[in-house]
């Protein structure tokens, strides 16, 4: 027994050799032309930026002594040295990376010409009629497909990392850790390789034809990246407003499930501004994924082919079920996005019709193409018709049940803080254009703030989609995963889950960033003294000359301020200010910018640095100092919209065809009227209650869909003083524990309509 | 031996084969006869291991042939086609079977290719049709295999390589005791070359029996009676076809001959001759049996 084995192996390895070494033979032309496009990527891109790195090391060399490069003529001719080798390694990199395309798609036609005994005839009795089994010819034509496309590719791989070692990445990136990633990117590039050849065997398996043989491979290469992205697109979409380019950047899953998937999940990271430690196929998570689905490619590919039927090539799909399947899969890549738009459609309450129309258009003039590559002659028209209508009506099935079902609850996914890279929130209020209904958790790697931002994400309840949109309160989450890929979520919330998220967001760590991240990247960028400070608010303005205040110290104030910040600091602020300030920064090594940022009257550190520093900045308004004094009065608003002009207008006898601007009003009659959504009138400054009334005011505009009021203190007396120049002016939010007077203030002074709405006008 | 039993090829919704049982003793020319269609050249694929029978037994010396590498070491089978070797040249080709055959033999390959004088460097898709079938069969002859399957392997020969070739197929039958079979619609080259013979129609054995045997049993007879016999008259005869001009009738019958003279001689004919036919005839009257005749072009 054991002498049969020994002596039957020999033969079977003998066979295999004489298959292989045929079939290398035959793939001659490939292997020669893969081995070109090989050469010319990595070999020549990395190869031409060597002299580039020495002529950028030189020329820079020179330029750090100081020489001026237009009356030195080594420090000239170093600088066209570097540009014209900039030029050709340009050139060289572009030629790469066509070649690096060109030969993805080669190791495609590699692997089809490899085994086309599966769709040619003439080859089947050619190769089934040898003295071999199934397996020695799988194997064999595997291996051989193999050594004509990744051979080349991992030479071309393994020249690259020789020649890298050669180029100063200093003088050309200053990052010289990027050679880890390039490395990582030749490798990636290799694997999706590996991987299309196992794809494209198992898609073979199933075509009995040369034309689909070359034209389904590569249709499901683009159509699995596109579905899985248009799937998460659908689901993110509809639960969140998520837009396309938030669902591509979460979807590092695509790199698993096919080649030209791994090669686009391999950019996310860097869509996502993020270096990532590992490209996603080097990271255990998606690597061993990708990897076990290359390995079903190539097992699918075995047992689909060991169990085909010959006497079928010669016709479209070997396999009948997948006379369904793979036109249907490319049918659904092509009515999803439009079945996506019918539903959104619908869900609006608006026509669909438009959409409807395209689909039926575009499906089946897709089907029809796909149905004579198939050498359909239409005898039976109707079969082809029912099967696309099945057809079409499976891929509307399925994308509505994403669009409708959440993802299956996958769109409430809530990372753990140990997988999260940096985050960063969004708590919008009722009033998008009123800043301070707003909280902003700047984006940040601080552990303590990522926790803060996945509990508020994992108390968001899960109906929360449902609540009532116009609250007008939602919460934007975004994730920077470590993996490199990115959560993107939009949850409308109610008004006192808003309230709720707002107070849990405000801590000192996220206000400090909030409020001085700009002034940390400047600091960052060589800024370190802020040399004037400009306060404003409303109408008024000062410049204070701060020379010599340091960016530390400034930020040493505000830190020590956010230590006592509260939700309440912030927007229940009744008789406190806020206050916009610039700051005129300048750097160490010349050059300056400025920075805006708020500040607000419990910054008692802060306020006081400015103060010494000279800095005008406000506190209380002293009524005196003011000529007139106008209140407004909102009632049941949907955001605070007026124009001060008008009001002072025609509270001073100016009537609205005057004051209109028709253009202003897109044409329409100004009608001023007491029942609209705001009304006003003119008080007297010297009444004592005015003053009273700003002992309670703010210039923080009130959170609020119920009743407000508004003081408008001018320095003129009136319109005509006004619109001559003096146009310093402050506005005053009445605090609520006013409101009775300011109520009793408002009635006395309140602008009848008769006074400016004249029967011509009307 | 190669021994089919009850297989069934499916073409679709289609039976190439339709249960068809058959076998072939070793050393035997076998000619595989049959319309357009009749599943000749499948029935060669299922032996040469292209093909799996839906359901059946298809096995040479016992073993089943389908992927089975031992067996087909065995087996060389020429198909109808030659296009799938047009970018080799003869020497390539033969490097090509020589790597696969260990029986195969350089000597009795040169021997067969000074008689044909085919070029050697030259690509096949330069050469004939014909120049490709001599470059498959010299092939084929040479890897010295028991099994030998050609399918119309005579088909793009002129009469000269025609007797080449038939030559080269004899002496190898008797130097390897080669078993051969050949499907062609030649039925001359069938009739001078095998000695035995399997008819199929719509994927079923007609007959599968001795050339010899074949021949003898259906033969013409001619004949003239006093007064006029009708077919139903002779119904002791199996008649394949009869036809009367004025007083002489010609029968193609099937069958004992001596019973078929008994029963003719019951209405005293006038004259009875017996007349052997060809193979190409006996194909004819066969088939018109089953339906397929040439009188359906006339309508």
């Amino acid at each position: 027994m054991t002498a049969q084995s020994s002596a039957v192996k020999p033969a079977v390895f003998a066979k295999f050799g004489a298959y292989f070494a045929c079939k290398l033979k035959f793939l001659r032309p490939n292997i020669i032309m893969n081995g070109i496009l090989a050469l010319l990527s990595y070999p020549l891109a990395f190869g031409l930026l060597i002299p580039l790195s020495a002529a950028c090391e030189k020329y820079y060399e020179l330029a750090d002594q100081g020489i001026d490069i237009y009356m030195d003529s080594w420090a000239f001719t170093a600088r066209n040295t570097m540009n014209q080798w900039n030029d050709i390694a340009v050139t060289g990199m572009v030629i790469g990376a066509i070649c690096l395309v060109l030969l993805f798609v080669f190791t495609l036609v590699t692997t089809v010409r490899g085994f086309r005994y599966l769709y040619d005839k003439t080859y089947v009795d050619m190769d089934y009629s040898l003295p071999i089994n199934g397996n020695t010819r799988f194997c064999a034509d595997t291996l051989a497909v193999l050594s004509a496309t990744i051979v080349p590719h991992i030479l071309s791989i393994m020249i690259g990392i020789i020649l890298i070692n050669f180029i100063n990445f200093d003088a050309l990136f200053s990052a010289e850790e990027y050679t880890w990633l390039i490395t990582q990117y030749m490798f990636t590039g290799l694997f999706s390789c590996v991987m299309l050849v196992g794809l494209t065997m198992m898609m073979l398996s199933f075509c009995g034809k040369k034309a689909e043989a070359y034209i389904y491979p590569v249709l499901i290469n683009i159509a699995i990246p596109f579905i899985h992205t248009l799937c998460v697109y659908i689901v993110q979409n509809n639960t969140y407003g998520a837009t396309w380019d938030y669902s591509f950047r979460s979807v590092l899953q695509i790199g698993v499930t096919s080649p030209v998937g791994m090669v686009l999940a391999s950019f996310i990271p860097v869509l996502n501004a993020m270096v990532p430690d590992a490209l996603p196929v080097f990271t255990p998570e998606y690597g061993i994924s990708a990897l076990v689905f290359t390995l079903i490619f190539f097992a699918a590919a075995y047992f689909l082919i060991k169990y085909r039927r010959n006497e079928r090539v010669g016709s479209p799909y070997v396999y009948n079920s997948m006379t369904y399947i793979i036109p249907g899969v490319i049918i659904f890549a092509v009515a999803l996005p439009i079945c996506e738009q019918i539903f959104d459609s619908l869900k609006d309450g608006e026509s669909p019709a438009g959409w409807l129309i395209g689909l039926v258009i575009s499906t089946f003039v897709l089907y029809v193409i796909m149905e004579l590559i198939s050498g359909k002659n239409f005898r039976k028209f109707h079969i082809t018709v029912a099967k696309w209508a099945a057809t079409v009506a499976v891929s509307a099935g399925i994308t509505s049940v994403l669009f409708f079902s959440n993802g299956f609850g996958a769109a409430y996914y809530v990372p753990d803080v140990g997988e999260v890279a940096r985050a960063s929130a969004n708590i919008y209020g009722r009033y998008p254009n009123v800043s301070n209904s707003n909280y902003h958790i700047q984006e940040t790697d601080d552990e303590d703030v990522i926790r803060i931002i996945t509990d508020i994400h994992s108390d968001i309840p899960k109906e929360a989609v449902d609540t009532d949109e116009n609250s007008g309160c939602f919460v934007n989450i975004e994730y920077i995963l470590k993996n490199g890929s990115s959560v993107s979520r939009l949850y409308w919330v109610s008004r006192e889950q808003y309230a709720e998220f707002i107070e849990r967001a405000v801590t000192p760590k996220t206000f400090y960033d909030n409020t001085v991240n700009n002034l940390l990247y400047e600091q960052a960028d060589g800024c370190d003294e802020i040399g004037a400070v400009t306060a404003y608010s409303s109408s008024r303005q000062s410049v204070t000359d701060t020379s010599g205040l340091t960016v530390d110290e400034f930020l040493g104030a505000v830190e020590k301020d956010s230590e006592k910040v509260t939700s309440d600091l912030l927007y229940s602020a009744a008789g406190e200010y806020e206050m916009y300030i610039y700051l005129s920064l300048s750097r160490k090594n010349g050059g300056s910018s400025q920075i805006g940022l708020q500040i607000y009257s419990w910054m008692d550190n802060t306020l006081s640095l400015l103060r010494r520093y000279g800095a005008d900045i406000g506190g209380g308004i002293d009524v005196s100092e003011y000529k007139a004094a106008y209140i407004v009065k909102f009632d049941g608003t949907n955001g605070y919209n007026y124009y001060v002009d008008d009001i002072i207008a025609l509270c001073d006898g100016v009537t609205e065809q005057s004051v209109d601007d028709p253009e202003y009003y897109g044409g329409d009659k100004y009608v001023y009227t007491v029942t609209d959504w705001y009304s006003f009138g003119k008080a007297d400054i010297t009444d004592s209650r005015i003053a009273e009334l700003e002992k309670g005011a703010c210039a923080v505009s009130p959170f609020t869909t119920e009743t407000a009021y508004l003081l408008i203190l001018t320095k003129a007396d009136g319109y005509y003083g006004f619109i001559g120049g003096n146009k310093e002016y402050v506005e005053r939010w009445i605090s609520e524990e006013y409101y009775d007077l300011a109520e009793e203030v408002y009635r006395d002074y309140l602008l009848p309509e008769s006074a400016v709405n004249t029967p011509q006008a009307l | 031996m190669i021994e089919v039993r009850n297989a069934v090829m499916r073409f679709d919704d289609k039976n190439a084969l339709d249960g068809i049982t058959l076998s072939v003793p070793e050393g035997c020319a076998y000619g595989l006869l049959g319309s357009n269609g009749a599943g000749k050249s499948t029935l060669l694929r299922l032996l040469s291991g292209i093909y799996r029978a839906n359901s059946g037994e298809v096995r040479i010396d016992g073993e089943e042939v389908y992927d089975n590498a031992s067996v087909k070491e065995r087996v060389f089978f020429i198909n109808d086609e030659t296009v799938q070797f047009n970018n080799m040249t003869l020497t390539e080709m033969r490097d090509y079977y020589k790597r696969f055959y260990g029986s195969f033999s350089e000597e009795l390959w040169q021997k067969l290719h000074s008689a044909l004088e085919l070029p050697l460097k030259k690509r096949l898709n330069t050469f004939s049709k014909g120049m490709k079938r001599q470059a498959a069969v010299i092939c084929g002859i040479a890897c010295r295999t028991p099994y030998l399957f050609l399918d119309e392997a005579f088909d793009g020969l002129d009469p000269t390589m025609r007797i080449i070739v038939k030559q080269m197929l004899i002496d190898a039958m008797v130097d390897n005791k080669l078993t051969v079979i050949f499907s062609s619609h030649n039925l001359g080259e069938i009739d001078e070359f095998c000695d035995r013979v399997g008819l199929l129609h719509n994927g079923k054995v007609v007959f599968d029996r001795e050339l010899d045997s074949v021949k003898g049993s259906v033969f013409k007879i001619q004949t003239a009676f006093e007064s006029p016999v009708t077919r139903e008259q002779l119904s002791g005869v199996d008649i394949l076809h009869m036809e009367t001009s004025g007083s002489v009738v010609h029968i193609i019958a099937r069958g004992d001959r001596e019973a078929v003279r008994a029963a003719v001689e019951k209405f005293s004919p006038k004259l009875y001759d017996e007349i052997p036919l060809s193979l190409e005839e006996i194909f004819v009257y066969e088939m018109e049996v089953l339906g397929y005749d040439s009188s359906k072009l006339g309508g």
